[in-house]
């Protein structure tokens, strides 16, 4: 208010109201000026290292481009070679998609089950909750190594176990059948890591009047779950399902030290065939194509199960009214 | 009136006693599963204290007969894997260093000042979540590797996270600012503040619990990235921990797909180094590990 004194000469022959919008703007310039600045290191990233990069890969994706000869335009014919002539691709596909239909349904299954286990009056809730947790905090690369020797064919512990009992234990890792639902069962350790804190925070939040008013009218603790639990639980469930889906589609890292996509490519999944593409064969273009594949897959995947939400995610808002 | 008095208290009873047979039973379940996820645990750690062949042995050793703590020691003298803690400790901080500064610096921006496009770009900057980094790996590996010619340097995984610090983590701070009260900020303005003391003096000082949960979740990243090392650190000197176990594993011969060499105690040893940092901070900082899975599930 002082500062208005000591406006300018030429100021003062300005209608008032204009004046003030002059120092406003000035304010909120010396405001925009700010904001920008410190955005600025995130707009540049944007630009350098996400936005450029997406649209050069798209580009490539259009082009014959094996690095280090230039690029070709080819049009879509990395999009058809990769359903027309590439065996890989159809298989890489397949292998990823039973990877994703068992592991996330079954992670959800078995992280919302110790999220159970741990929602009750228990001694000892945060060291359980820790031991649970730790596999998750695990570098994959390490659990993968640990895994390769729990599951040995020939002298790991699972294996030998089932030979004392009279069972002669399957290949696992080197078994063409096998090795999916052992790497499944890898994913499957980690599921007491942030998936499992998830549904117990959404387990924690659920309003205990509900289950009181359930018990006067007698249900019974199935009856609960089902009609309580569940329900309250859904967005909880909705969200880890997304990003459940999104992260299996990516799986990489446990494949790549455990099998390298083996044995005959029974573990060869989408990313390792795109980095087997980029990084060995140097084939950007067709890589690139992958990619975007890839991004188109997951972006599918995530719309089909935003429709289908309405049909069974529960969220209280919409019924807050009664 | 009467009956019902009568009636009453014999379920009750009955119900009483079939909740304790449920508890035991869930508490049972709750051990039995702690010591199935414990296992492999163990079992690295029984595995990195054995003696040469005494992992093949059938059928296996259950503990360590004599346990060789100087396997710690050994495996550092079939590759230099102390040198690849020290490589990937070095990457995590500077990492996470650029992270914290840049996201914060942003977080401020977006939620503390008013710009023309301000929305806009914070749609597109959440819509970059959705983005699977696969999709810009390859054009930014050749600006790495051809046209800045970073490679082998840890230029290429540390770099990048002085731009933003990904968009979760600007995310969080703007929420986090935002629910600041705008008074502080009024009155620091009046005391002569400006927005980057206030920034700097205020804001970060408040934070501490966003900042530390945010470094716990890059250093995660950071540690176990197997992709990022793969592909800009080839040369051997560089490894980080995730590159120099495979290497470690190739130059023990023995790859557990096939039969094993008599050397895998050792990948056993290592393993269990790679992994004794992130269960340290987990156990030290174990409330802002849950804090920060719980606030990526609160986002959806």
């Amino acid at each position: 208010m002082q500062q208005s004194q000591s406006t300018p000469l030429s100021a003062a022959t300005l209608p008032r109201p204009a004046l003030q919008k002059r120092k406003q703007s000035r304010v909120a310039l010396l405001e925009e000026l700010w904001g920008y600045m410190f955005i600025m290191p995130w707009l540049l990233g944007f630009l350098i290292f996400t936005l450029g990069p997406m649209v050069v890969s798209l580009y490539w994706s259009f082009t014959k481009y094996e690095f280090p000869l230039p690029a070709k335009w080819i049009g879509i014919q990395n999009f058809t070679n990769a359903f027309a002539k590439d065996e890989l691709f159809p298989r890489a596909l397949w292998n990823t998609t039973y990877y994703v239909i068992f592991s996330v349904p079954l992670g959800l299954a078995a992280s919302l089950c110790l999220a159970l286990l741990l929602d009750r009056k228990i001694a000892g809730r945060a060291i359980w909750r820790t031991i649970y947790y730790i596999p998750s905090i695990t570098p994959i690369v390490v659990s993968a190594f640990l895994f390769g020797y729990l599951f040995q064919p020939e002298y790991g512990l699972i294996n030998s176990t089932l030979t004392s009992i009279g069972i002669k234990g399957p290949g696992w890792f080197n078994s063409v059948t096998w090795v999916k639902p052992t790497l499944i069962l890898l994913a499957l350790w980690g599921a007491g890591g942030p998936t499992m804190i998830i549904f117990l925070a959404g387990l924690q939040n659920i309003p205990s009047e509900l289950y009181e008013a359930a018990e006067v009218d007698g249900a019974n603790r199935l009856r609960k779950f089902w009609s309580i639990t569940l329900p309250m639980l859904s967005p909880t469930i909705f969200f880890n399902l997304v990003t459940g889906i999104i992260a299996a589609f990516k799986i990489f890292t446990a494949a790549y030290v455990a099998t390298a996509g083996g044995p005959a490519y029974a573990s060869y999944f989408y990313v390792l065939h795109m980095f087997n593409t980029f990084f060995r064969d140097l084939n950007m273009g067709y890589a690139s194509a992958l990619a975007w594949l890839l991004f188109v897959i997951i972006m599918l995947f995530t719309v089909i199960q935003l429709r289908f939400a309405r049909r069974w995610v529960y969220y209280e808002s919409e019924t807050a009214n009664f | 009136m009467a009956a019902l008095s009568q009636v009453g208290p014999a379920p009750l009873k009955a119900k009483r006693k079939q909740i304790s047979l449920f508890a035991i039973a869930a508490t049972a379940l709750t051990v039995l599963l702690a010591l199935l996820f414990f296992f492999p645990l163990y079992w690295a750690i029984v595995g990195s204290l054995k003696r040469p062949n005494e992992l093949q042995v059938i059928p296996p050793l259950l503990y360590p007969p004599q346990p060789q703590w100087s396997n710690f020691v050994e495996v550092n003298k079939v590759i230099p894997f102390y040198r690849y803690l020290w490589n990937t400790l070095v990457i995590t901080v500077l990492g996470s260093i650029g992270g914290v500064i840049s996201s914060s610096l942003v977080g401020y921006g977006f939620s503390s000042f008013r710009f023309r496009g301000r929305t806009f770009l914070f749609i597109i900057l959440l819509a970059t979540m959705v983005l699977p980094s696969e999709v810009t790996l390859i054009p930014t590996y050749i600006l790495f590797i051809n046209i800045l010619g970073w490679g082998n340097t840890i230029n290429p995984l540390v770099i990048p996270s002085f731009f933003g610090g990904g968009a979760f983590s600007i995310f969080l701070f703007r929420q986090f600012f935002a629910s600041i009260p705008k008074d502080l900020n009024d009155a620091a303005k009046i005391d002569g503040c400006g927005p980057f003391r206030y920034y700097l003096r205020i804001l970060i000082p408040l934070s501490m619990p966003v900042i530390i949960t945010l470094a716990i979740l890059w250093f995660q990243f950071y540690w176990n990235d197997l992709i990022g090392p793969l592909i800009y650190l080839t040369d051997q000197d560089k490894a980080t921990i995730t590159t120099g176990l495979l290497a470690l594993r190739s130059t023990l011969g023995g790859s557990f797909s096939r039969r094993g060499q008599a050397m895998d105690h050792l990948l056993m040893a290592g393993s269990l180094i790679g992994m004794l940092p992130s269960i340290l901070i987990f156990f030290a900082l174990q409330r802002y590990f849950i804090r920060g899975v719980i606030m990526t599930g609160v986002k959806g």
